[in-house]
């Protein structure tokens, strides 16, 4: 009974909740990385860093201009290279998750695959 | 057939079980696991085909720790079927074996998390109830009838509170257990709420982590040095919100959401408006919390208007608020929170008025501004500059009632127990909500009974702070005897009230009867606790003992003539002296209200209140009524544990006709009283709002000589020191009767009459070495006549303490 209800288990509820761990931490990640958020702001000044815009002499509105323009600049790098991370890392996350997922059946497999290789006796050389 | 509703061969049940059969090996099987993977790798590196079964089995111990980590260790509940086995919390499932008894299953509860909650909060838990309950397996079946009735109430979760509500329902003396503990049913159906609250909140942690909105979720936004300096940051402490508060929290978002810039949050002190703004912050950094895009991670910054004040330089204030509120709004994603506000409106010690300042920012409502204030200041600031009260939204936070008390009481207490060290029971914040809102000053609900748990804690037994120590707490602080009499030496003092207080006045039984029949049911817990504990007039003439009554009250049973606090309402003869009557404490320490604020376990006596104005009459009906009397900033003063007597010579002189005329008291007593009624001296109503009206008779020759006497024991203690005893010869004693007796002002003149003769007389015999310290000496005719030297000069003495 108790192996049934492993095996029950695993292939049913273990699983599922395996894949729900998956996307939960794929969400921490995005959530993280904020790449949604970023992509939205791109070009917004970054910090704030600028002088006012409006009114004024001449010399402050164009200081103003300069300003928000270097503040966007360095905005816009600063996140297009988070989000540039963000992605791989959720990429890279992605292809391991997938794997887990993967392999999560064949886990209960594994004593038998353990077996059988014992039995064949081939044992992998390091030379 | 008959409705299975325990199936112990259930798949929950089996899980349950394996669950805590595997609890103390989880650890081992992991190790296991890791063991069989290092040497079976190790194996197979070195050429072994044994490493190939050591991995193998590796998966076998790793499989089960998996199941019981993300399963087994809290089986999850079937709510889809109505059976125990599908219901019950697993801990207590997990325990418990095919077949069992009611005593059994308090047992298993008493192993668990939940039943270790019931024994500490409520003082009943499982080990308690297992030496109570059948220990006949076939009384289980209605247990678990009374656990599925009960469960239906509480969500359909059958959780540890649960099963002990319903074997408390299956022990015939119920109700004596539960009187025992100070608890009803009700209380406990609460206990299981809050149990599965903070049960839920733990999970939640787990379940659902927090969203943080990501490194690059402020980059968007200005850089706020001073702010930061000076303020803050509360969206950075994670506050659990109390479904209490949700009302006021949605006004808020709504505000906030529509651009409703400035809002001021109003209460009074104490009603949780700073927990208010705790509680947004968190809502606005939780993006499952349903808050508008628009405001979701914008960041809460309290700045406290008494620390800004404090640290700006003089005159330096407007500067630093003006720069403060300028980084908040060049940064864009701030809202900025000005706790006790009223400080910026009004200047003083303390505060400075900058409302030049903020009036225009208020009013432009670009910024997101939250101010919190006390009502009171509000309004006189509003008076005074309606321009604020235009320029706000206002949001009133009233105080809580008091199972929204007990909520948030509950949600405060992990904080507090934290920092005090002390665990409270739910007595304890019961008692805490009932007696801070009787003794409490200056501070709602919820802080109010909040105030009064921190105080408690100094009176912890054990660590445990317990309905009586709250009553502690409350009787260090006031006075007042709250608690049910358990002391021996209260008790005796009770039963023989009458005795003790006839050891300080003398004749005069009824009335004493009536007061300590009073305080007797006030102490035993049966009277109405709406009321003062007991309110009486006396009638009589001068000199009879009516002041005297109220005073050996106070000194015998309140602790002191010092609880005596005293009114002589011919100082309250025009309608404008009630305001003096129930003047706030500030303006008059000696009004009615403040004495009683500062002593509320005390005999008030209102002397001669005949003489009082009709109004000042009117206002003291609700006092007799119903035991409170709101003062002149409308706070509540309690008179519940006050003794009130008014005392009248009004119509005394039918006293003395019904006297002459042969008639004794109980005779004329009811007719006097009815002549009073009708004598239109006092309203009917006032007369009927006393409990009782007694009526004082003139003392009598012999009630006189023990006046005499208890003059003297009173002397002879002030003698004390010198080792000296006096006493008086028979027809000295009868000679001071009679000097001192005055037909118009009763045993007035006695003490002084009787002072002036014997303090002379020793003092003479001191000085003349006739008496030595160590010394006693009988006092005789001749020696008090020769003092008092003849009946005229005992008349002077009782003329000049009748002008005096």
């Amino acid at each position: 009974m108790f192996l049934v209800g492993l095996l029950q288990w695993w292939y049913s509820r273990g699983w599922h909740g395996q894949l729900r761990e998956a996307s939960r931490r794929l969400s921490a990640t995005a959530d993280f990385f904020s790449i949604g958020h970023l992509a939205g702001t791109l070009f917004d000044p970054f910090r704030q860093i600028s002088a006012s815009g409006s009114g004024g002499s001449l010399g402050d509105v164009m200081r103003g201009f300069f300003d928000k323009t270097i503040s966007r600049t360095i905005g816009f790098v600063v996140r297009f290279f988070t989000i540039l991370a963000g992605l791989v890392c959720l990429i890279f996350q992605i292809a391991v998750e997938g794997i887990i997922l993967g392999v999560w059946p064949l886990v209960p497999l594994i004593p038998i695959i353990g077996c059988v290789l014992f039995a064949v006796g081939w044992v992998p050389s390091w030379q | 057939m008959a409705i299975v509703t325990y199936n112990p061969h259930s798949t929950r049940a089996q899980h349950a079980r394996y669950g805590y059969s595997l609890k103390p090996w989880v650890l081992v099987l992991q190790l296991t696991a890791v063991m069989f993977l290092v040497v079976g790798g190790a194996l197979l590196a070195v050429g072994s085909e044994f490493g190939w079964l050591a991995l193998g089995f590796a998966a076998i111990p790793a499989m089960v720790a998996e199941w019981y980590v993300r399963e087994l260790v809290k089986v999850p509940l079937d709510i889809s079927r109505d059976t125990i086995d599908a219901r019950m919390d697993a801990d207590i499932l997990g325990t418990l074996p095919v077949a069992f008894s009611p005593k059994m299953l308090a047992q298993c509860v008493a192993l668990t998390t939940g039943g270790g909650f019931f024994e500490v909060r409520f003082g009943v838990g499982g080990g308690f109830l297992s030496e109570l309950v059948s220990d006949d397996p076939k009384d289980t079946e209605a247990v678990f009838d009374e656990i599925q009735k009960i469960a239906k109430l509480v969500g359909g979760r059958m959780s540890a509170g649960v099963i002990i509500i319903a074997l408390l329902r299956s022990v015939p003396s119920k109700k004596t257990l539960l009187g025992h503990l100070q608890l009803e049913e009700d209380d406990l159906i609460r206990g299981v709420q809050w149990y599965h609250q903070v049960t839920d909140q733990i999970d939640a942690r787990y379940e659902k982590p927090r969203r943080s909105g990501g490194i690059g979720r402020d980059w968007s936004f200005g850089y706020i040095p001073t702010l930061s300096r000076f303020g803050q940051n509360i969206s950075t402490v994670q506050t659990v919100s109390t479904p209490v508060r949700d009302e006021t929290l949605n006004q808020l978002v709504q505000l906030l959401d529509g651009g409703r810039g400035s809002i001021g949050l109003i209460g009074q002190l104490g009603v949780g408006k700073t927990e208010v703004l705790f509680e947004l912050a968190s809502r606005l950094m939780d993006p499952s919390s349903g808050v508008p895009p628009s405001l979701l991670y914008k960041q809460v910054f309290l700045l406290d208007a008494s620390r800004l004040v404090a640290a700006a330089s003089e005159g330096g204030i407007e500067d630093l608020v003006a720069t403060i509120l300028g980084e908040a709004y060049a940064a864009k994603n701030v809202i900025v929170c000005l706790d006790g506000a009223e400080l910026f409106f009004e200047s003083g010690v303390g505060s400075v008025d900058i409302s030049a300042l903020l009036l225009p920012i208020l009013e432009a409502a670009r910024l997101p501004i939250i101010l919190t204030m006390d009502e009171q200041r509000f309004l006189q600031i509003s008076k005074r500059m309606p321009a604020l009260a235009q320029s706000i939204q206002k949001i009133v936070v009233h105080p809580t009632s008091e199972s929204d008390t007990l909520k948030v009481l509950q949600q405060a207490l992990p904080k507090l127990e934290y920092r005090l060290a002390v665990t409270y029971m739910y007595q304890a914040l019961k008692e805490a909500y009932a007696l801070s809102k009787r003794y409490v000053y200056d501070v709602s609900m919820p802080g109010q009974a909040i105030t009064l748990l921190e105080a408690a804690a100094a009176s912890a037994e054990d660590g445990l702070v317990t309905a009586g120590s709250v009553q502690k707490a409350i009787e260090s602080s006031t006075g007042v005897k709250t608690a049910s009499v358990d002391d021996e030496e209260e008790r005796e003092t009770l039963l023989n009230l009458e005795a003790r207080i006839h050891e300080q006045m003398i004749g005069q039984d009824r009335a004493v009867e009536v007061v300590s029949s009073a305080l007797r049911r006030a102490r035993a817990g049966v009277r109405n606790q709406s009321r003062p504990v007991g309110t009486f007039l006396f009638l009589g003439p001068t000199g009879v003992g009516k002041t005297e009554l109220a005073k050996s009250l106070a000194a015998v049973y309140f602790g002191g003539e010092d609880k005596l606090i005293r009114l002589d309402m011919n100082e309250f003869v025009s309608s404008d002296d009630v305001a003096r009557l129930i003047a706030d404490g500030t303006q008059d320490p000696h009004s009615l209200t403040a004495q009683v604020m500062k002593k509320p376990f005390s005999v008030v006596l209102l002397d001669e209140i005949e003489k009082a104005h009709p109004m000042v009459l009117t206002t003291l009906l609700q006092l007799l009524d119903e035991g409170v009397l709101r003062d002149t900033r409308n706070r509540e003063v309690s008179f519940r544990d006050t003794i009130v007597i008014g005392t009248s010579n009004a119509n005394a002189e039918r006293i003395q006709e019904y006297l002459h005329r042969g008639y004794n008291l109980d005779q004329f007593e009811e007719t006097f009283t009815e002549e009073l009624l009708t004598s239109g001296i006092f309203k009917p109503e006032f007369l009927n709002r006393f409990d009782e009206l007694v009526v004082f008779r003139p003392l009598e020759k012999n009630e006189l000589r023990q006046v005499v006497d208890l003059i003297m024991t009173s002397l002879n203690k002030n003698l004390e020191a010198q080792k000296i005893s006096v006493s008086l010869s028979n027809d000295a004693r009868d000679y001071l009767v009679e000097a001192g007796y005055d037909p118009r002002l009763g045993a007035r003149p006695m003490r002084r009459v009787v002072q002036r003769a014997v303090e002379n007389t020793v003092a003479n015999l001191l000085l003349s070495k006739a008496l030595e310290p160590g010394g006693s000496i009988e006092i005789s005719l001749g020696q008090v006549q020769s003092m008092l030297d003849t009946k005229k000069r005992a008349d002077a003495i009782s003329d000049s303490t009748r002008s005096e």
